[in-house]
């Protein structure tokens, strides 16, 4: 945490605004390009969480340079808690080592609590923290422990950051908690309209909307949208905000919402007039995907029947696939299923199977179609000893007496080190 | 624009976008229903299940193009009845397997079939149901394969609006485009009338 104090006093602002906090704020939001989170420290410092950003500047002292380079006449200081950021920029001490040799009213104490801690001879911080809590808490308030305690960072301190600047967002607070779900979803409209209207000067699309209720018991809950292509229009968004509502917990009620998006160019008028692509149904997939995952199928190029297709996203474009080739099963099974058969050795199909406790008699029977496996691919560490012939597949296509047809395969050949087994790996 | 040309020759219903249809079966009724939707045009085909295990290929092997298809899944089989109303009211053609399906549910999906005007599979893996409001209802099994090695399905009709109903024996021709019906046997178009299911 960095701390800067401005001692000279805040730079002169327009005398028409509200004074000091507005010239406060102005001064966080230009040291949002240091790191996104600022909070205005009144009545005149600024806290800046640093972590993890002050390698972007060359180090934390340079940073500091540059800062001080921004505000001259500000003191910075770096602590590792916002409380000891504050004494130190105050006292004018760079090192967060030497905090136990300030005085205690760095802890920016009240005036009958500092003047009993002096008459007692507490005068630094060092001497305060050899007191054990329990006599601390006895001779003064918990809020001298509780200052303490932030000091050292026991306890997070709750600082006020400035909201990073977020483009596509609209807000509404209420006094009056919203309770109903009629109450959510008209302000839920109210503020998708607003942001549509935004969104349709831009010329942007919405890809992602998060909307977030704050409720009266401090909790905050939400609910994402993802969309099949850019979108901004209300309607259809708040229709699909009124499916999600639903699984919306309002608790005792909600005091704030706020609806968030990330945003694609979306060219205003008429894409069919040699407009951009846009794909088709995508009010459709949007309205579905409330409910279910939705996905589409790709083809792989591998010759290993479970790896010749990949899901991707439905906002894709639909793959091409090749024509049908070899015969394949209508349903994959994610995972073959061992099967007991009657075969005639060596590598005929076989006469019997039972499987999931029938038992089909075969009467039909085309293959044996040979399939190794890919030996480029890493196997599991078990697979890696077994001999190249055990993982061969010969896979048949196969009709019972009831016309029922299957897809099953053999792995492993006569004479290895294992017997063959059989295995079912599709149903026609 | 969707257009199913299967049962040309047979005296039974085309199936016509913008209606809803129940197969009920043993396993052969995915493949059969692969190749109902093959048969239409357009729009995209929703599957919609717990978890789809199709497999392209063999889909493409139907003439149902793999590209078209969009899989949605959906644990609860209420949600999947939404899924289905959604995407037939939007203009998708729409299939999957539901274990129980009331009259009310049957009716939505007809009128959301016909506000997109797709057409509608439910399939049953069980027991048929007796519900009227499908437009069409039928009974698919396996039948032990033609002496070329073409498939063959055994299709009952149970109801139809206007047509009386019947059992077929269907067979898949060979000729790979078209993937046009044939009566088994030599055409013996209606071999019983059916009792009313009980």
């Amino acid at each position: 945490m960095l701390s800067i104090w401005l001692a000279a006093g805040l730079p002169a602002s327009n005398p028409s605004d509200a004074p000091a906090e507005r010239a406060l704020d102005q001064l966080a939001l230009r040291c949002q390009g240091f790191t996104p989170l600022v909070a205005p420290d009144p009545p005149d410092g600024l806290l800046l969480d640093i972590t993890g950003c002050a390698h972007l500047f060359g180090g934390e002292a340079r940073l500091c340079a540059r800062i001080g380079a921004m505000l001259p006449g500000a003191r910075i200081a770096i602590g590792g808690t916002a409380m000891a950021a504050r004494a130190l920029a105050r006292h004018g001490i760079t090192s967060d080592a030497r905090l136990d040799t300030l005085p205690v009213t760095a802890l920016g104490l009240e005036a009958p609590v500092a003047r009993r801690l002096h008459r007692l001879g507490i005068r630094r911080i060092g001497a305060l923290t050899r007191l054990s809590r329990s006599e601390i808490r006895a001779g003064f308030s918990e809020d001298l422990l509780l200052r303490l305690d932030r000091l050292h960072g026991r306890v997070a301190e709750p600082l006020h950051f400035l909201p990073p600047p977020a483009a596509w967002r609209e807000a509404e607070s209420h006094h009056e908690p919203l309770l109903t779900a009629e109450q959510l979803r008209a302000a839920l409209a109210r503020l998708v309209i607003r942001l549509c209207d935004r969104l349709e000067a831009a010329e942007c699309g919405l890809t992602i909307l998060q909307v977030r209720f704050r409720r009266v018991d401090a909790r905050v809950v939400g609910e994402t949208i993802g969309f099949a292509a850019p979108a901004r229009d209300a309607p259809h968004i708040c229709r699909l905000l009124a499916e999600r509502l639903n699984r919306v917990d309002p608790g005792f009620g909600v005091e704030g919402l706020e609806i968030e998006g990330e945003v694609a160019a979306l060219p205003a008028g008429q894409p069919e007039l040699g407009g951009a692509f846009r794909p088709e149904h995508t009010q459709t997939f949007d309205l579905l995907a409330t409910r279910a995952r939705l996905s589409r199928l790709a083809p792989v190029a591998s010759h290993v029947p479970e790896r010749a297709m990949r899901r991707i996203p439905v906002t894709e474009p639909p793959p091409g696939w090749p024509p049908a080739g070899h015969p394949r099963p209508v349903r994959l099974f994610v995972r073959p299923e061992r099967i007991e058969v009657i075969a005639p050795v060596p590598d005929d199909p076989p006469l019997l199977m039972r499987w999931r406790g029938a038992s089909h008699r075969i009467t039909r029977a085309t293959g044996p179609e040979r399939i190794a496996r890919e030996w480029w691919r890493h196997e599991s560490p078990e697979a890696a000893g077994r001999a190249e012939v055990e993982m061969l597949r010969d896979y048949y296509a196969i009709e019972d007496e009831a016309g029922q047809r299957f897809w099953v395969f053999r792995t492993g050949l006569h004479g290895g080190a294992r017997p063959p087994r059989w295995f079912i790996h599709g149903v026609f | 624009m969707t257009n199913v040309a299967l049962f040309s020759g047979l005296p039974c219903p085309e199936i016509q976008p913008g209606t809803v249809h129940e197969i009920a079966g043993d396993q052969s009724i995915m493949s059969f229903a692969a190749l109902l939707l093959g048969r239409t045009r357009g729009a995209p085909v929703c599957w919609v299940g717990t978890s789809v295990d199709l497999y392209p290929p063999g889909l493409a092997g139907l003439a149902l193009d793999p590209g078209r298809l969009v899989l949605a899944e959906a644990e609860r089989e209420q949600d999947r009845l939404a899924l289905l109303e959604t995407a037939l009211a939007g203009g998708l053609h729409a299939a999957g397997p539901v274990e129980r399906i009331s009259r009310l549910a049957v009716r939505r999906l007809a009128l959301a079939a016909r506000r997109g005007q797709a057409v509608g599979l439910v399939l049953n893996m069980g027991k048929a149901s007796d519900s009227n409001a499908f437009s069409t209802r039928w009974r698919i099994g396996a039948e032990p394969s033609g002496p070329d090695g073409a498939r063959r399905w055994r299709a009952e009709l149970l109801h139809a609006r206007g047509v009386p109903p019947g059992a077929f024996g269907l067979e898949l021709g060979h000729d790979g485009a078209t993937h046009a019906f044939d009566l088994a046997g030599g055409g013996i178009a209606r071999q019983q009338p059916l009792r009313r299911a009980s």
